[in-house]
């Protein structure tokens, strides 16, 4: 059973993180160097994924995985959640293999685990009641 | 002409311990499988000390060899730079151990802690006080043994890290040859509690002292600051373009911060710099935090990456955070004061 009802649940959730991650000068900075990453996130007891992309310094989260993605990560919504808001250790996960690299190489992998959008995940998971 | 360009790199080593620890012995600690070690972390295997090595015994044999490629004798060295963040023992720290080891007579001893950016900081502290005359010849050292503060069940930092030290001597430059060319420091405190060891200090009751003795992320930090390094490279090696002269095509050698290998790529990326301009140690002896970058100078110098008369850009940031870039031109042996 998800964490989630459905996959608009969690899609609010997912656009209230981009809109405090756009308001905070510090995270915007932080990527302004990335030139091109495209990170899909595959969500399947949702049956739902979306994809964050960095293109010349600018951060955006879109509805669905796209073609071009750089790296794909798959798991459960429960996983994902946990993992954002410091409940589940991500190594922990990596161990059960609840976390799944469907695509991408080592170049990317790691910038893909490591975006400003797990502080606001915590913080808009919060004020949405979660 | 800036005073500090009356020093250059002199010469190099460097020490690895010889226990070489596969990906299948991180799975074996860490319950996350080989394969999926390397694909997230880009190493293949790591160095780490034995049971009784310790800092000081790495940055000795370290010393002893870069004393030796330079053909300089310990009495010949007036000043000691050893940066670490995981010194012999919480106090003292082992800079005097070492210069007492390495047979250093009258020498100034500065032990400094800037994590994985203590190369960095240590190059441009030396240069100051040769090049002004304080000091004819110095010794850098700078390593870390990290496998003593690993926890296989925190996260995959385990993997990332090896041990090394590795050392540069730095000697003042004859007439109006030119070493030490530009640098480009800044910190961010606010951060403070991002990365680190958090277990014992003034902070910490000491009835707490043993209450997370290993390094350890605040996933949620680093996820700001992973990115901002990257923008902390390429402001760095602009600013030391700019005090150079240089144009970026006027660069040889490009050495970004070497811990992730990842990061080592989207770091040239950022400044549109060839991989070919770049060596990368980490996959086989993983990120021996301050002691990687005289590692990856040692071994480009060694392959004719960097030759005489090349320029070369050095990069390191630290958890606090600090960082730092320097722009050097490598001399030739026959171009430094006897």
């Amino acid at each position: 059973m998800s964490f989630f009802k459905n996959w608009e649940e969690f899609w609010k959730l997912i656009v209230h993180l981009e809109e405090l991650l756009l308001d905070d000068e510090e995270a915007v900075k932080s990527v302004k160097r990335i030139k091109y990453l495209k990170v899909g996130t595959d969500l399947p007891d949702l049956e739902f994924g979306f994809t964050t992309t960095i293109e010349n310094g600018q951060i955006s989260i879109t509805k669905n995985i796209d073609e071009d993605t750089h790296v794909v990560l798959r798991m459960n919504s429960d996983v994902y959640h946990n993992i954002n808001i410091g409940k589940l250790n991500a190594m922990k996960a990596l161990i059960k293999d609840e976390i799944v690299f469907a695509k991408g190489g080592m170049k990317n992998i790691l910038q893909a685990n490591n975006l400003p959008t797990q502080k606001f995940y915590k913080i808009a998971a919060k004020n949405l009641g979660y | 002409m800036k005073l500090f360009e009356k020093a250059g790199i002199q010469g190099l080593g460097y020490y690895v311990p010889e226990k070489v620890v596969t990906n299948e012995d991180i799975e074996k600690l860490t319950g996350v499988s080989a394969s999926k070690v390397e694909l997230i972390l880009a190493v293949k295997e790591r160095r780490w000390v034995s049971d009784g090595q310790a800092l000081s015994d790495l940055a000795v044999k370290a010393g002893e060899a870069a004393l030796k490629d330079a053909g300089v004798s310990p009495e010949e060295i007036g000043l000691l730079i050893l940066g670490t963040g995981s010194n012999d023992y919480y106090c003292p720290a082992s800079g005097c151990q070492v210069q007492h080891r390495l047979g250093l007579k009258n020498t100034m001893v500065i032990n400094m802690n800037q994590a994985c950016a203590a190369p960095i900081f240590a190059l441009a502290t030396a240069a100051r006080f040769v090049a002004d005359g304080t000091h004819k010849k110095a010794l850098v050292i700078c390593g870390d043994v990290s496998s003593r503060f690993l926890s296989f069940e925190e996260n995959l930092l385990v993997g990332a890290l090896g041990d090394a030290a590795s050392a540069a001597v730095i000697g003042q430059l004859k007439d109006r040859a030119k070493g030490f060319l530009s640098e480009s420091f800044n910190a961010n405190g606010e951060h403070y509690d991002a990365s680190g060891i958090y277990s014992m200090g003034s902070k910490i009751p000491t009835e707490e002292w043993e209450g997370k003795p290993y390094g350890v992320n605040n996933d949620e930090k680093m996820g700001v600051l992973i990115p901002m390094i990257i923008d902390w490279f390429a402001n760095s090696f602009t600013n030391c373009l700019d005090r150079a002269g240089l144009k970026q095509e006027e660069i040889d050698f490009i050495a970004p911060h070497p811990a992730a290998i990842p990061q080592i790529y989207q770091q040239l990326d950022s400044i549109d710099a060839g991989y070919d301009k770049n060596l990368i140690v980490t996959d086989m002896i993983g990120h021996s935090g301050g002691g990687s970058m005289f590692i990856i100078l040692k071994e480009a110098r060694e392959r004719g990456m960097i030759k005489p008369g090349n320029n070369v850009f050095c990069f390191g940031n630290g958890a606090g955070f600090n960082w730092g870039g320097i722009m050097f031109r490598w001399c030739d042996k026959s171009e430094f004061v006897d």
